[in-house]
């Protein structure tokens, strides 16, 4: 069914509120990018988001949107604290999916002659692929319960970190009030065996040379310097976020029910933010959010590791110190002024990142000056971004931006795209050195599977929403 | 769409998967119920492991689930077939529903634990309830169901 788009400028589109619609829908996109969302159902997603009970503002969807499940991805939504809900579809399987950029004071020619070598013991180091894990990593039920309570700093504590690191983390590494026992046996079972790991599918990690900067004055305060060497790592919760989401979801189509919401997809089953269900989610995605800021800090720690085993340095020689951390599916309470009125609002952003402006108070003391860092991957063979959140995205889309490139093609699409290709040797070619786990990963991520990620911050500043501070290029990828 | 109907042996009835940008689907049809859920669950197989697969049925799972309608019903099925392969290190070759009802159903998993050459080809996170349906069609049964990768 075709949907209603008016364009309001270069990059903006409305989806027009009608029939059971609350509010309009709001497509932040160019031209090429509004051809091809019409083909699929992404659009519809946005139009069933602004039907929700207690939506304030626009169901919003920023330009790496692409069909998802439930919300579309690339979605974000703000509920009044009294009249809206909560939706684990609006956050996702992957609760907490998010990416961390650590830098070093390595320069591209220190590293490359040691690339295959780093990318071997990055590898073997940090499981990847389906049903890994570390033999030597064995968690208590007990252990798991403070993991899920306490985020990041659990890692920390067991020496596998610094303070400093919990300082550069979305929320300290920590969301509040999570609660244990609301976790099924399965999620714990499942989460046991699963902490630090990457993961398969378009979880990575990747070493990159820092190829272009855009904005030096930021670039200076987040220490970043052309021909750099940084380490980006993308993974979630892994299978505990996977069965939170899933058991809620019961739990919400019962709840649904029960508080008589009207439902345009089931996977929008969802209850209100006040009831005995919307709290016990919140509570239950807290401890999922923070197995995933535990998992991305066990990461960091083997990245730390590969790194002074190949290079024969310690990490704190080499200046491996963590940039940012950010999380991009998660629902949050927030504070933001909205139609001249300050409100509490739980804002879901599902395939997309927070990115707070200049001054806001739970921005780094150290990056206050210059807005959020937020960290935008790309795919492996092309590029990455740091960007730098503004006014403009916290007066419009309650602090959120895009979270990456977003799909295009179908997995079975960059198959035949892939069909008859030697990918590793046209990667290799380029300089990039790659390493995949899973059978499947290697042709269903190549880059013809994703938007070019440059037209897609472009439409990101071109909005006002955040700025462009630096451009990455990969060295080594490890692919899940 | 990528293929073609796909006869399924003994059962009468096929599957197709699905398009979808980010992730996979899978559409199936069949004559009876029991027979639309086994379909199904050869196309969740196929995702994970690919065709043929080569799994021998050397051991048996029980199953007995519990849902709110027919379409969750589907959902909690292929559920815990991901469940027994992510977690468990099954590989399933035969899936048999003895029983099944609107709510209710009662069946089984034959096939055998992962080992060299018999491992997933791909992370599948869960079973969505995104533009679920499951309904009778020209005398028959058909389903609709995207996963989540």
């Amino acid at each position: 069914m075709a949907i209603k788009v008016e364009q309001i400028d270069e990059c903006r589109w409305r989806i027009p509120r009608e029939g059971a619609m609350r509010t309009d829908g709001l497509i932040f996109a160019s031209q090429q990018m509004m051809k091809v969302l019409q083909q699929e159902h992404a659009l519809e997603q946005v139009r069933n988001v602004a039907t929700l009970p207690g939506i304030v503002g626009p169901s919003l969807a920023m330009p790496d949107i692409h069909w998802g499940y439930g919300f579309p991805i690339g979605g974000v939504a703000a509920f009044d604290a009294e009249t809206g809900v909560v939706s684990p579809g609006g956050v996702g399987y992957d609760i907490n999916c998010g990416v961390r950029l650590m830098r070093s004071n390595l320069a591209v020619t220190d590293v490359r002659p040691h690339l295959q070598a780093l990318a071997d013991t990055l590898f073997r180091n940090v499981p990847s692929g389906v049903g890994s894990h570390r033999r030597d990593l064995k968690l208590t039920l007990a252990e798991e319960r403070r993991v899920l309570q306490q985020g990041a700093r659990w890692v920390v504590e067991r020496g596998l970190g610094t303070a400093e690191d919990l300082r550069h983390i979305e929320a300290g590494g920590c969301i509040e009030g999570a609660d244990p026992e609301l976790l099924s046996d399965r999620a714990l079972e499942r989460g046991r065996n699963q902490l630090g790991t990457l993961g398969s599918g378009n979880h990575f990690i990747e070493v990159q040379q820092v190829e272009e900067i855009s904005d030096p004055a930021a670039a200076e305060v987040l220490g970043l310097f052309p021909g750099q060497v940084t380490v980006t790592i993308h993974t979630g919760s892994r299978g505990l976020g996977y069965q939170v989401c899933d058991d809620y979801l019961r739990v919400m189509l019962r709840a649904a029910r029960k508080y008589g919401i009207a439902l345009p997809d089931r996977q929008l089953c969802c209850a209100p933010l006040g009831s005995p269900e919307g709290r016990q989610y919140l509570a239950a995605m807290a401890c999922a959010a923070n197995f995933a800021f535990a998992n991305r800090q066990l990461i960091t720690a083997w990245v730390r590791q590969s790194f002074e085993q190949v290079l024969g340095a310690s990490a704190g020689a080499l200046q491996l110190s963590l940039i940012y951390d950010v999380c991009h599916n998660i629902a949050k309470w927030e504070q933001h002024e909205f139609e001249g009125r300050r409100r509490r609002l739980c804002v879901h952003r599902k395939g997309a990142t927070r990115a707070f402006p200049p001054g806001h108070p739970e921005i780094p003391a150290c990056y206050r000056q210059i807005g959020q860092p937020v960290l935008i991957p790309g795919d492996m063979g092309r590029y990455s971004y740091v960007l730098v959140g503004t006014a403009g995205a916290m007066s419009e889309t309650f602090g959120s931006i895009c979270h990456g490139a977003g799909r295009v093609l179908s997995r079975h699409a960059a198959k035949k795209v892939a069909r008859g290709r030697n990918i590793i040797g046209e990667l290799a070619a380029r300089g990039i050195v790659l390493r995949a786990a899973g059978r499947a990963t290697v042709a269903e991520e190549i880059s013809e599977a994703y938007k070019d990620v440059m037209e897609v911050v472009g439409v990101v500043q071109q909005a006002g929403l955040g700025r462009i501070v630096a451009r990455m290029r990969p060295l080594a990828v490890i692919k899940g | 769409m990528p293929e073609p109907l796909r006869p399924q042996g003994a059962v009468k009835g096929g599957y197709r998967l699905l398009e979808h940008t980010a992730d996979m689907g899978i559409e199936a049809w069949a004559a009876t119920l029991d027979a639309l859920f086994v379909c199904a669950a050869q196309g969740l197989q196929e995702i994970l492991f690919g065709r043929p697969c080569s799994a021998e049925p050397r051991q048996q799972q029980e199953l007995e689930l519990e849902a709110g309608d027919r379409e969750e019903l589907l959902v909690a099925w292929l559920g815990e077939i991901l469940f027994m392969v992510e977690q468990r290190g099954f590989c399933p070759a035969l899936f048999h529903i003895e029983k099944i009802d609107r709510q209710r159903l009662r069946g089984s998993v034959v096939g055998e634990y992962q080992r060299e050459g018999l491992r997933p080809l791909r992370e599948v996170k869960a079973v969505t309830y995104h533009r679920l349906s499951v309904r009778r069609q020209d005398g028959g049964w058909q389903a609709r169901i995207y996963l989540d990768l």
